[in-house]
């Protein structure tokens, strides 16, 4: 498979604050990537970085065979950027803003393909309204609309789905799912765990300036921590009881409650509960967590230690 | 040249979008101008000509000023935006990004020049100058024009917020006032007045005034000149190195 995007040993810092300190990673070609990490963790620093739109301190990039820093021009032909604000002109219309861009990339069919992405992402009936009455999702979905003029074989996405409603966001990667299927080669960034496992070919974590881990979903699944569950007590003693039963599981103390990390694996669940079970311990309430971003890294960088 | 060309468009969509900022540009000297000519017109003592004859060019230049600051907040608003990462995402010339915004803001100015012109008719203003004149008030108004242009650019480039460009647009209308304007630079208090004798919009003023009641100035029209060309020279360079310092962080 042809490697697309390759970035070695990528360092960046903002006056005494790195925040790269040694970014590797390769996309291959027609496949979606996702860069998770937590915020300021350093995604749209990398992003910037591999869209020509800032300088590193150290490392190479290269996009499309062409050297992000010295071959900017051709490296911005073959990408399109979309930010993690949007980038529209709110006093323009969508269909004007769609047309900016289609004239700017020089296509010789803007106006079509204005008219198919206004479709494709619902804004028909809106296409003639100043941007400022929009939506944040409606804008959001503008904005990638513009970034795919064009078709662009790289599309950069930084946190494409933040601030879209559940409906929107299972739309949008519906869509990022077909721009891959099209051939078009995706870097995302994302700080949900979820998104990135059910998007993505390929994830890498970034935390602390490096990669931290990275895989398939599958092989990922493997190392981090994927489920938590959390037990109410309404009584203190019967919460002590618990946490001595569950010794030698990964336990967090909350006021009335305590999450126990699992691998999410069932047999796992089951044999937490027999224990809890069989002691008679009472437990008020019990619910199963997807962990945030946050947990399954302390929970990563604990275990390794 | 075609990417300025899109993104002049681009800025003259954008312009026609809000009239009024353009009718307010207008207004407001107007208003200062009836204001003047009737209320000052009667004590005010200029020599042979009348106020309102005297003040015309005063009014422009206040005009011209006042406008800039709709590019200034053009500029910092489309460089505080995302739209700047995608318009640099993209293979376009760097230039094109300001020069849509410097052509748009002559024309703009240009425009709401003639309006004043127009309107100072309406309210008596009688000049005595020749087809040349005109061309040649024409000619340097828009040197003028164009160097307060830059200058705005580089305001809006360097602005943090929008209350500072109201800041360098309060600055700039102190100057229209500290110049030979709206008074004779003689009537002020000698600290003022070798500032407004030394600063560029006495002499686009002067020759102007000049040109309009019939007695040029050949020397205000040199140093109108050098003080236009120099400020759209150095203007230039400082903004685009500006935009560039900007955006390689
Ligand atoms: N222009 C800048 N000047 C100084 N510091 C910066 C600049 N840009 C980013 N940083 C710092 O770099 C770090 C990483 O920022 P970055 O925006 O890349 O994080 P992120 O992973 O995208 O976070 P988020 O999820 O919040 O978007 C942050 O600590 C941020 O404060
Ligand atoms: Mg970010």
């Amino acid at each position: 498979m042809e490697k697309i995007i390759e970035v070695k040993g990528l360092a960046k810092s903002f006056k005494k604050h790195q925040v790269l300190k040694g970014v590797n990673f390769h996309i291959y070609k027609g496949k979606i990537f996702a860069l998770l990490g937590s915020n300021g963790a350093g995604k749209t620093t990398c992003v910037r970085i591999l869209s020509t739109l800032a300088k590193a301190d150290s490392g190479s990039v290269t996009v499309c065979g062409y050297d992000a820093f010295s071959q900017a021009d051709e490296v911005k032909r073959c990408i399109s950027l979309t930010g993690q604000y949007a980038a529209v002109d709110e006093v323009l219309t969508a269909r004007e803003n769609l047309h900016l861009i289609g004239e700017l990339k020089r296509l010789p069919d803007t106006k079509k393909q204005a008219d198919e992405l206004l479709a494709i992402f619902a804004l028909e009936e809106d296409a003639d309204r100043q941007v400022a009455t929009y939506s944040g999702g409606m804008r959001r979905r503008l904005d990638i609309a513009m970034s795919l003029m064009g078709k662009p074989p790289i599309i950069f996405l930084d946190e494409p789905t933040t601030g879209l409603d559940p409906q929107n966001r299972i739309a949008m990667w519906d869509l990022i799912a077909k721009l891959a299927e099209d051939g078009a080669t995706i870097l995302l960034t994302t700080q949900y765990l979820e998104e990135a496992e059910y998007l993505a070919d390929h994830i890498a974590i970034l935390h602390d300036g490096i990669i931290t881990a990275e895989g398939s979903p599958e092989e990922l699944k493997k190392i981090l921590p994927i489920g938590e569950i959390v037990l109410e007590f309404a009584l203190e003693s019967e919460k002590k009881r618990a946490s001595e039963i569950l010794k030698g599981h990964s336990i967090k103390n909350a006021r009335k409650s305590i999450e126990i990390s699992t691998d999410g694996t069932v047999s796992q669940l089951a044999e937490i509960l027999n224990r809890l079970n069989s002691e008679n311990v009472q437990v008020a309430r019990f619910t199963q967590n997807q962990p945030s971003l946050e947990d399954a890294f302390l929970t990563l960088i604990g275990e390794r230690k | 040249m075609r990417d300025s060309y899109i993104m002049f468009k681009r800025n003259l969509i954008k312009t026609s979008r809000s009239p009024e900022a353009v009718a307010m540009a207008v207004i407001v000297p107007i208003f200062m101008m009836v204001l003047f000519g009737f209320v000052f017109g009667g004590i005010a003592d200029v020599g042979e000509i009348s106020y309102i004859n005297f003040i015309v060019p005063g009014i422009i230049i206040q005009c011209v000023a006042n406008a800039s600051s709709a590019t200034s907040l053009g500029v910092h608003s489309d460089m505080s935006k995302g739209i700047i990462d995608r318009f640099r995402s993209m293979a376009i010339s760097k230039a094109a990004f300001i020069s849509g915004h410097v052509w748009v803001s002559v024309i703009r100015s240009m425009i709401i020049t003639a309006i004043t012109v127009g309107a100072a008719f309406a309210i008596g203003f009688r000049p005595v100058a020749g087809l040349t004149d005109w061309l040649v008030i024409a000619g340097i108004l828009t040197l003028f024009i164009v160097a307060i242009t830059w200058i705005a650019v580089i305001i809006g480039l360097i602005a943090k917020d929008a209350e500072s460009i109201s800041g360098g647009n309060f600055l700039m209308m102190i100057l229209v006032f500290l110049s030979s304007g709206f008074a004779p630079p003689e009537t002020l208090p000698t600290a003022l007045r070798i500032f407004a004798e030394h600063q560029p919009m006495t002499p686009v003023i002067d020759v102007t005034r000049g040109l309009m009641i019939g007695m040029p100035d050949g020397r205000a029209l040199i140093t109108a000149l050098i003080w236009c060309i120099g400020i759209i020279a150095v203007g230039f360079a400082l903004a685009v190195h500006i935009y560039k310092s900007k955006l390689t962080r």
